[in-house]
């Protein structure tokens, strides 16, 4: 069974009184394991892909599966344990919460929902950032990080719960090409470790490469 | 302009929240001057309205009248004192009229104590009532107290003592009355002198001069004697410190509220320096914002105020009067202007460079 | 500890604004209450004394004490009734006073036959129970003997009382005998007579009963009301009209206070969209969301509590000593309590913006 399914996936927004189809009866999957690079011109809906397999927004018609778990049709609630549990984010603009800590970074993710920080996780916490080379800046600030250290801590925070998909989105846009490098290699090696399936959205061609397959979107719709 | 209105219009929730606050602090200001007015009339009415410059007590009494009492002869001695134009004895009295106590001013016809606007009705058999908004019933048609009935010829609006229906009779009305109650022949004390000076002499040195001359005095001028009527002094400074402390609120909330939008905003105020406004063109929305909000508030505030004084009239008494209005709306107008100003300082200390730095996370 | 909390400790300046405009609020709070229990308080004084007592009271004074006015056959009438341990006169007369060495102050003179728990039994003509504050508002030794009314007439100081049992002014208690007299040179026009009569019930009394017995027995000599010191408190106009008006006020500064939380909050999570939007998207729910933000609000206030409490603890030990400004604990502790509820909920009235951000906004 595929890590992902999107099957006839159809998303439309209204704009005053103009229908504008951002994705336009796309069929995709994404097998355990497999790192899917996703480019496009602005515009050609790689980003409104990446919102419904990551359960931020419903399709307006088709399905969307997660590992054979049908996602269009949840509730805000059952969503939101959906992306806690079962999926990671990586930021565009990393994000990562300005007052915490790289540690507390990713145990913020166990809070959520009624969730503690309990010696599992900071266990966890800590081995992932030994994995991604923080071990010694684990009590720093965001502010205190360089941009490659954030964008790793952002890995890590979306490695925490250890989802069964990984989505990111323009890791490198913020870094210059040798970090931008470095980073799109360690979320490689971090999916092949865990054998997780990844959806990265990019526009640079410098890291294409370390993607096991290239999917290529125009107008809302898969490029064949 | 533009840039101020639109921003106005854009977020109308935050901005009238703190409208809201301010309006309800506007409201609460201006309650408080209407209550303490109010209060302080119904203890001071009978002196404001009266003609007298100069009142003279006993000087143990501290300035209560109706703790003083004068040694006959008085009277006399003060009226020879140089600048006094008339000199009239005035007891104060609490009876019972209609099964209210009611404050009975026993004095003489022309005295300088009655009410201005009554001035000289005092005649023989007659009385004059005086009234106010915050005191609990009508005046009478007819006092009637101990032994003595007299027609109520004349009502002066606000001319109340402590807190108390007023009534100013003749003396030996009163004195009849006092005897009448007390089961014998009292003689009528004199608890107080009231004083009108010359014209073209100050009231506060013919005062001097009457403590100065006759023993066991103390005169003082019809500011000093409204300022010392018991309660009067300490409802003015009770409620000064709540004003204070009103005004000071005021300006925090106005300046916390926009030094948080002006912080927020800031990137895009270095952006608006950095593409060519001027300082005046970031502080001058600003102060829009402040007045808009602000004079909105006041407006708000003040209506809100005068209409709930109007419908509990019956139980705070007077409202407002222009001046007060205007005064408290102004400096509260200013306050906020001075609170919104400081919280542009941040900003204005950036320079236009920082538009391109790299400052993001 | 949550995010919420640890921004808190990592950003205390983003919060600092809040807790200064709290803590002037409070300290308005704190001082709001102080009048309105200074003035009820200093002005029931002598009243509150006699709890656990009877007052007996002339019909036509609507149970105000210093309007009442009882034959002298009232007592003997009343001390015959079953269930009455003992009677005694109470009255009252506002005069000035120059303790010797001292200034010429405002005093409310008491006549009183029974002791209280507060103020102890006569001990015989010219002595005087004087308010333990009396000394050192006029600036004279605490002892010295009063000097009551125009003639500096009375007493020996044979003991101090505190000050809660004034009324209106530090309160010199002496011999209901003593009292007459000076009442009659303090008011020539008066003729003065007992307001008052105190009556204390027997062991197990009931007291509804014994007001009915006391009543009863005086039917053939005068009118009267039979109230408990309660009872005559809550009858004082004066008194009920100022708690209102002060009360209304000081609901009107909790729904400023409400408003100057909502606005906070409001701002911060404008701020915080992108923030809250990220939380959303790796999982957070609105409740987590709101929960700390409820969470900070709670501790906002506090903070502003130990501030705004300091500070008005400063500002009414400034306060003339004149000035009816008295701080009960048990206010307080209902000032404190509803602070933190208007707090945590000026905070949730951003329940609407936290429910619109949309998680989706972190992406992209």
């Amino acid at each position: 069974m595929p890590a992902l399914q999107l099957q006839a996936a159809r998303k439309e927004f209204t704009a005053g009184d103009q229908t504008v189809v951002a994705l336009d009866d796309v069929d995709l999957h994404v097998d355990d394991g497999e790192f899917l690079v996703l480019m496009g011109p602005s515009g050609s809906g790689k980003t409104t892909l990446l919102t419904l397999a990551g359960a931020l927004a419903t399709p307006t018609s088709g399905s969307v599966l997660l590992a054979g778990d049908e996602l269009s049709g949840l509730g805000d609630a059952a969503a939101a344990r959906v992306r806690r549990e079962r999926i990671g984010f990586v930021f565009q603009s990393v994000n990562l919460v300005p007052f915490l800590t790289a540690r507390e970074n990713l145990l913020a993710v166990r809070t959520l929902g009624g969730g503690r920080a309990d010696r599992a996780a900071k266990e966890r916490a800590d081995q992932l950032l030994d994995e991604l080379d923080l071990a010694d800046r684990a009590g720093n600030l965001p502010g205190e990080l360089s941009g490659g250290q954030r964008q790793r801590v952002a890995i890590g925070r979306a490695l925490m719960n250890d989802p069964d998909l990984l989505l990111v989105d323009e890791p490198t846009s913020a870094l210059d090409s040798v970090l931008g490098r470095q980073v799109v290699e360690l979320l490689r090696e971090e999916v092949d470790r865990r054998g997780v399936a990844a959806v990265m959205v990019t526009h640079d061609e410098r890291v294409v490469d370390l993607g096991d397959r290239v999917v290529e979107m125009v107008d809302g719709r898969i490029r064949d | 302009m533009f840039l101020a209105i639109a921003e106005l219009r854009r977020a109308r929730g935050r901005f009238a929240l703190l409208g809201a606050a301010v309006g309800l602090l506007v409201l609460l200001l201006l309650f408080f001057q209407a209550v303490a007015g109010a209060l302080t009339g119904g203890l001071t009415g009978a002196y404001e309205q009266a003609r007298a410059d100069v009142w003279v007590y006993d000087d143990q009494a501290r300035l209560n009248p109706q703790g003083s009492v004068l040694d006959e002869g008085a009277v006399d001695a003060v009226a020879d004192v140089a600048g006094v134009a008339a000199a009239s004895p005035v007891t104060f009295t609490v009876f019972d009229v209609d099964g209210e106590p009611s404050a009975v001013l026993a004095t003489d016809a022309g005295s300088p104590a009655l009410p201005r606007a009554v001035d000289g009705v005092l005649e023989q058999g007659t009385a004059v009532a005086g009234t106010s908004a915050f005191v609990e019933g009508d005046a009478a048609d007819l006092l009637a107290l101990p032994g003595v009935d007299l027609d109520v010829a004349a009502t002066a609006d606000g001319a109340t003592f402590a807190i108390l229906p007023t009534y100013f009779a003749p003396r030996d009305a009163v004195a009849t009355a006092t005897s009448e109650r007390a089961g014998r022949d009292v003689p009528l004390p004199t608890s107080a002198i009231a004083v009108a000076v010359a014209d073209g002499e100050d009231a506060t040195a013919v005062a001097a001069a009457i403590s100065d001359a006759v023993d066991g005095v103390e005169a003082v001028d019809r500011a000093t004697a409204i300022e010392g009527l018991p309660g009067a002094g300490t409802i003015t400074r009770s409620f000064g410190i709540l004003y204070v402390l009103l005004y000071v609120v005021v300006a925090i909330v106005t300046g916390v509220f926009f030094l948080i939008l002006t912080v927020q905003k800031r990137d895009a105020l270095v952006l608006l320096r950095a593409v060519g406004a001027e300082r005046g063109d970031v502080v001058r929305p600003v102060l829009v914002q402040v007045v808009v909000v602000v004079g909105v508030a006041v407006l708000v505030g003040t209506g809100a105020a005068v209409g709930l004084l109007s419908a509990a009239r019956e139980v705070f008494g007077a409202g407002l009067d222009v001046g007060t209005i205007l005064t408290s709306a102004g400096a509260i107008l200013v306050l906020g202007l001075v609170a919104g100003l400081a919280s542009l300082r941040r900003v204005l200390r950036a320079e236009p460079v920082e538009a391109v730095a790299d400052g993001g996370l | 500890m949550s995010i919420a909390l640890r921004e808190l400790l990592r950003r205390p300046g983003r919060f600092a604004p809040v807790v200064v405009a709290m803590s002037l609020l409070v300290v308005l709070l704190v001082v709001l209450g102080g009048f309105l229990d200074g003035l009820s308080l200093s002005q029931t004084g002598v009243v509150r004394a006699h709890e656990g007592r009877l007052l007996v009271v002339a019909a036509d004074a609507d149970l105000a004490l210093d309007r009442s006015r009882l034959p002298d056959e009232a007592r003997a009438a009343v001390a015959e009734v079953d269930g009455v341990a003992d009677v005694g006169r109470l009255s009252q007369v506002t005069t000035t006073a120059r303790p010797d060495g001292g200034e010429l102050v405002d005093v409310v003179l008491v006549g009183h036959d029974l002791g209280l728990d507060a103020v102890p039994a006569p001990v015989g003509p010219g002595t005087a129970h004087v308010d333990e504050r009396l000394g050192a508002i006029a600036g004279a030794p605490a002892d010295a003997p009063p000097a009551v009314g125009p003639q500096d007439a009375c007493c020996e100081a044979v003991g101090s009382v505190l000050s809660d049992v004034s009324a209106g002014a530090p309160s010199v208690w002496v011999g209901h005998d003593t009292w007459l007299e000076l009442a009659a040179s303090i008011d020539p026009t008066g003729a003065p007579t007992t307001q008052v009569l105190v009556v204390e019930p027997a062991a197990g009394s009931d007291l509804g009963a014994l007001a009915d017995d006391v009543r009863a027995a005086l039917a053939g000599v005068v009118e009267v009301d039979v109230a408990t010191a309660d009872e005559v408190v809550a009858a004082d106009e004066v008194v009920a009209q100022q708690s209102g008006t002060f009360q209304g006020i000081i609901g009107v500064t909790f729904l400023v206070t409400l408003l100057v939380v909502a606005l906070f909050f409001v701002l911060l999570t404008i701020e915080r969209v992108k923030l809250y939007a990220v939380l959303k998207a790796i999982g957070g729910r609105s409740p987590d969301l709101l929960a700390g933000l409820a969470a900070q609000a709670v501790v906002i206030a506090l903070v502003a509590l130990a501030a705004g409490g300091l500070l008005s603890a400063g500002l009414v030990a400034l306060v003339p000593p004149d000035l009816p400004v008295v701080v009960v604990p048990g206010r307080l502790a209902i000032l404190a309590g509803a602070t933190v509820a208007t707090a945590v909920v000026g905070s949730l009235l951003t329940l609407r913006r936290i429910l619109r951000v949309d998680p989706a906004a972190a992406i992209g």
